[in-house]
């Protein structure tokens, strides 16, 4: 009898197991399906379905990493990533994706360390090869940087973002007639729009926005779809006064590429000042949605959250802010507003103090606090002798 | 600095979108926290504004006592600027540069020459009542621009408007003043006229002079209307901005901290002199002890909006004593229960909210920072 319920039991399982492997290959397949399609969103949400079935899944751990790349939400790409090598340590291109996202995030050093282990596998991946120059360039190491980079150049010539690294890496290791031509032949290789982009995102650096502005327009005239311009020019309208016209700009980027984080928030930003809290509400969930710790689009949230006169979950949104970011003075200026209206004084006066201590060292900061930072002049407080104090009134 | 831009570039040609405009997160704050249906700088509403004169016909005594106030005075048009009237040659020299404002009529003109070119232009517009000072608005090229000098009357004259650099700048124009973007322009006549701003858009030619009635109850058209002969009788439709039940921060930091710089402004500003903070009252009540959201610490409660400020120091002693015990023989009671002052049961502001001197302003501001002042005590930003 025993031995019947056992077999029985056995033969449940196994078919329960080929449900569930069924299941989640059916989720992988609509995941692949929809990032083929561009749906990035949807994609998201087949691999996570496929992963809660079988979460060792080295395909999907790995499509959704690219799929979060493609988000913007490169911690959470990153994750998956390790979680895939963690199953295949010897899968190179996975390893390859994690330097990229390592390279994105700006994190030199591990995307070198992990370059280099791509390498030693695919000494001939010159995509891999060109990222790692591009890694040794940053971290400082220019004679192997450009050994690096001359060797990818000698094989894409018209590979403008090696040109380009190549280029400042000769000019930074003062080889300038190299270096120069180098720089010459990105401007001319380059094709216009992008060309244009990278002038106007030059000049915006450099706070050039009125050069930036003509180059911008010029490259969104050339290709409007061309991502990033649209942002880039509402950023620039925006630090310049020009809200309206920065309004425009990110709605143009957002109706050609909805994912655009930048867009979202900032437009996000503009429409909760406008008193527009719905659809900022809708910008700022997306946003958010892509990178759920990005510390700005969390306090545009948790802004619009007080707005609306939320006060508890304002407060657990900032507070949440405050933990990632402990210097934000001007989170911590609001969660002491959101602490008065919840009658949390005692909480409030904590914060004073720390605004206090954070807002000096901001203060020491800036150009113009020198000359004044000086004890300050007398102040008018009447002076009373030592010891005199001013009698109560009596009665 | 530049390894960041190479390094965005570089992202850029790679293919990998990225936002190299990073910086721009420091400056994120900007906002208010509620959202006040009426704006006392934007008319979000729609509705048309009628001027004070029109609320007079029945709130007479509040509009008679409001008109004498500074706020009411915070735009003048240049017909009607009494500094410039008084002043008709006012003169100011700073290194190659000669400025003039000489009044012509019912205009001023505003002269500014490096000894080869003259830059000369009409003021529009003159920013500020003039107790402290007064700043001038023209145009230029189809903007508006703020004038690079200031009337101040403590020195009964001109000199450079506050912010401005003492470094005499290259150019004819920057000597004669400072461009203003969109926002710039909105803020300015937002905050010191009325009716002047609906959304984004600049409405001159409605524009009402100062800070009137509607400024903070919102337009009046539609509650005139309910009242009016004719009217449709729903008093509901017109009822104004209802400011009675804002709490004392909402008051400070989200109604008069519009104009006057609330604690979030303060803090967006990346360059702001320090000192200068004092002239920006709701940050500085922000970061006083006492600050909550009791309308008691409020700047209505000092500050009766529909009357001229009031002048001397012991008028203010009774605001202080709504919270504060007079002596350590009153007993606490349920509204009063912060501690008496040790020193003195009278002129409490002129020990803890000193006046300050703000630099280039050639003014005192009170510095709404309450607070024990000892003797030496260096400036709390």
């Amino acid at each position: 009898m025993l031995a019947t319920i056992f077999l029985f039991l056995a033969a449940l399982s196994l078919v329960q197991d080929r449900e569930t492997v069924r299941k989640s290959e059916a989720h992988f397949s609509r995941g692949v399906e929809f990032q083929r399609n561009g749906k990035l969103d949807e994609a998201r949400d087949a691999y996570e379905s496929a992963l809660k079935l079988i979460p060792n899944r080295i395909d999907a751990l790995s499509n959704l990493g690219v799929i979060y790349a493609r988000l913007g939400q490169y911690d959470l790409a990153i994750r998956n990533y390790q979680d895939a090598l963690v199953i295949e340590p010897r899968e190179s291109g996975i390893r390859l994706n994690l330097g990229i996202a390592y390279f994105q995030t700006q994190q030199m050093e591990p995307a070198r360390r992990e370059i280099e282990r791509v390498l030693m596998d695919q000494p001939d991946n010159m995509q891999a090869r060109q990222i790692y120059g591009i890694c040794l360039y940053q971290l400082g190491k220019l004679p192997d940087s450009i050994r690096e980079l001359e060797n990818v150049h000698r094989i894409q010539p018209d590979n403008i973002a090696v040109a380009y690294a190549l280029g400042n890496a000769y000019l930074e290791n003062e080889q300038l007639t190299e270096g120069k031509a180098m720089i010459d032949k990105v401007f001319k290789y380059l094709p216009p729009a992008e060309s244009h982009l990278i002038l106007g995102t030059f000049n915006a650096l450099n706070r050039q926005h009125a050069a930036a502005i003509e180059e911008l327009k010029l490259a969104a005239k050339l290709n409007p779809k061309l991502p990033t311009v649209h942002t880039q020019l509402g950023t620039i309208y925006l630090v310049t006064g020009n809200r309206d016209l920065a309004i425009e700009e990110f709605r143009t980027e957002i109706a050609n590429h909805p994912h655009d984080f930048t867009a979202n928030v900032r437009l996000g930003w503009l429409l909760r000042e406008n008193g527009n809290l719905d659809e900022a509400e809708a910008l700022l969930q997306r946003a958010l949605e892509y990178r759920p710790d990005d510390i700005g689009a969390l306090f545009q949230h948790a802004q619009l959250i007080q707005a609306r006169g939320q006060h508890e979950q304002a407060a657990k949104v900032l507070e949440r802010i405050i933990s990632i970011k402990p210097d934000f003075t001007q989170a911590y200026v609001v969660l002491t507003r959101v602490y008065l209206k919840l009658k949390r004084k005692d909480d409030a006066d904590r914060l004073r103090a720390m605004i206090d201590s954070l807002n000096e060292v901001e203060q020491k900061k800036q150009p113009g606090a020198k000359p004044f930072a000086e004890p300050p002049k007398a102040i008018d407080r009447p002076v009373r002798p030592p010891g005199e104090t001013e009698k109560p009134p009596q009665g | 600095m530049k390894n960041l831009i190479r390094l965005s570039l570089i992202i850029v040609l790679t293919g990998i979108v990225t936002d190299p405009f990073g910086w721009l997160h420091n400056s994120f704050a900007g906002g208010k926290g509620m959202v006040l249906t009426q704006s006392p700088t934007r008319n979000n509403q729609k509705g048309k504004y009628l001027g004070p004169q029109v609320c007079a016909a029945c709130h007479t005594e509040i509009v008679k006592g409001y008109l004498p106030s500074g706020m009411s005075k915070a735009l003048e048009g240049i017909s009607n600027c009494q500094i410039l009237a008084s002043h008709p040659d006012l003169k100011y020299k700073d290194a190659q540069y000669s400025y003039q404002i000489r009044r012509q009529g019912n205009q001023s003109i505003y002269e500014v020459t490096d000894g080869r070119e003259t830059f000369s232009t009409p003021i529009l517009y003159c920013f500020g009542q003039g107790k402290s000072g007064q700043t001038y608005v023209f145009k230029h090229n189809g903007s508006f621009y703020e004038s690079r000098l200031s009337f101040y009357s403590e020195i009964d004259g001109l000199d450079l408007t506050i912010g401005y650099a003492e470094d005499p700048p290259p150019a004819l124009i920057d000597a004669a003043g400072r461009k203003l973007s969109q926002d710039e322009t909105l803020s300015c006549f937002g905050c010191h006229s009325t009716g002047s701003v609906h959304g984004r858009e600049l409405d001159l030619e409605n524009l009402i002079p100062g800070v009137t009635c509607e400024s903070c109850h919102g337009p009046g058209e539609k509650h005139v209307a309910s009242f009016s002969e004719g009217g449709n009788g729903n008093l509901a439709a017109g009822k104004m901005e209802s400011l009675g039940e804002l709490d004392g921060d909402d008051i400070s930091q989200n109604l008069c901290g519009k104009c006057h710089r609330s604690v979030e402004d303060v803090f967006a500003l990346t360059n702001t002199n320090p000192l200068n903070n004092v002239r920006f009252q709701p940050y500085r009540m922000f970061k006083s002890r006492c600050y909550s959201t009791d309308r008691r610490i409020g700047c209505t409660a000092c500050h009766n909006p529909h009357e001229p400020t009031a002048e001397g120091s012991k008028i203010y002693d009774s605001k202080c004593l709504a919270c504060h015990l007079p002596d350590n023989k009153t007993a606490k009671s349920d509204e009063r229960t912060s501690p008496p002052c040790p020193v003195a049961s009278q002129d409490c502001v002129s020990c803890h909210m000193p006046k300050i001197d703000a630099p280039q302003a050639h003014f005192k501001f009170t510095d709404h920072r309450i607070r024990i002042v000892r003797n030496g005590d260096t400036f709390p930003h």
